[in-house]
């Protein structure tokens, strides 16, 4: 394996908007996918985009979760020892409410790993977790004491000895991807 | 609405989406979508398109006259 030596990097948003948060998130369950997603053909030469989608159980789909506005993020942790060292994903988001549909999505995450696609505000999508190591979600209900206290379920994700840090899609990718969407307000 | 271009196997497309440059993550519905982006889409090489073709829009309305002149 060659050394990559340091290059010059350019660390400011100079003149350009910099925001955070996601705009869309997906999930697919970790057995929902054929194969190990990703394997290291599925990336470019930096390491930096993946180019493959992973191959999907026929008719199984990625599903959009709706979060409420500011409650998605999403971290990256180098941690390790040197020598031992590898990338922890931590994934968290809120779905509010407590109806019938909620519930029963939220009961199908039982000891089942998923992986996760987020699209940020740049309009790309990163990848969440593998096949070799989903995220199993921590789920917590609150009820609320009173009045506008947040009822729902808070998510949250992480899971470390991945290979991979921040990746996001190849843009000629997203042509071909068709999540499941939640269906339009009649 | 789409008026040239259809949803390849829409059926099997419900409350699917297909994300189009230019105009982001939409549904695939013929109802909501439209030909720009159909157009998009195609030129972004998405599998889910397919421009309708003008000879089969002939082929149909020649026969509809025919029908028509064989009715009367």
């Amino acid at each position: 394996m060659p050394v990559l030596s340091l290059g010059a990097v350019d660390g400011q948003c100079f003149q350009q908007a910099n925001p955070g948060g996601g705009r869309n998130l997906f999930a697919i369950l970790a057995k929902d996918v054929v194969g190990n997603y990703p394997l290291p053909e599925h990336f470019n030469a930096d390491g930096t985009e993946l180019t493959a989608l992973p191959t999907l159980v026929a008719t199984k789909k990625w599903s959009q979760y709706l979060f409420p506005d500011g409650t998605l993020d999403y971290k990256i942790d180098d941690s390790g020892d040197p020598s031992f060292q590898s990338y922890k994903h931590m994934i968290e988001f809120m779905m509010a409410g407590k109806s019938k549909a909620l519930r029963a999505e939220m009961r199908k995450y039982i000891n089942a790993g998923a992986l996760f696609l987020i699209e940020d505000k740049d309009g790309e999508y990163i990848l969440v977790f593998s096949t070799d190591d989903p995220g199993f979600l921590k789920k917590s209900f609150a009820l609320g004491k009173k009045g506008n206290d947040k009822r729902g379920y808070t998510l949250k994700a992480e899971v470390d000895g991945l290979t991979f840090g921040l990746v996001t899609l190849q843009s000629s990718l997203l042509a071909t991807l068709s999540p499941n969407l939640v269906p339009l307000p009649a | 609405m789409l008026k040239n271009y259809r949803i390849v196997d829409e059926d099997s497309h419900k409350n699917a989406g297909a994300i189009i440059p230019g105009f982001g993550l939409v549904p695939l519905d013929a109802e909501v979508l439209t030909d720009d982006m159909a157009k998009a889409a195609i030129a972004a090489k998405s599998p889910f398109f397919e421009e309708v073709q003008e000879k089969t829009q002939k082929t149909a309305r020649l026969t509809g006259t025919n029908n028509d002149s064989q009715t009367a």
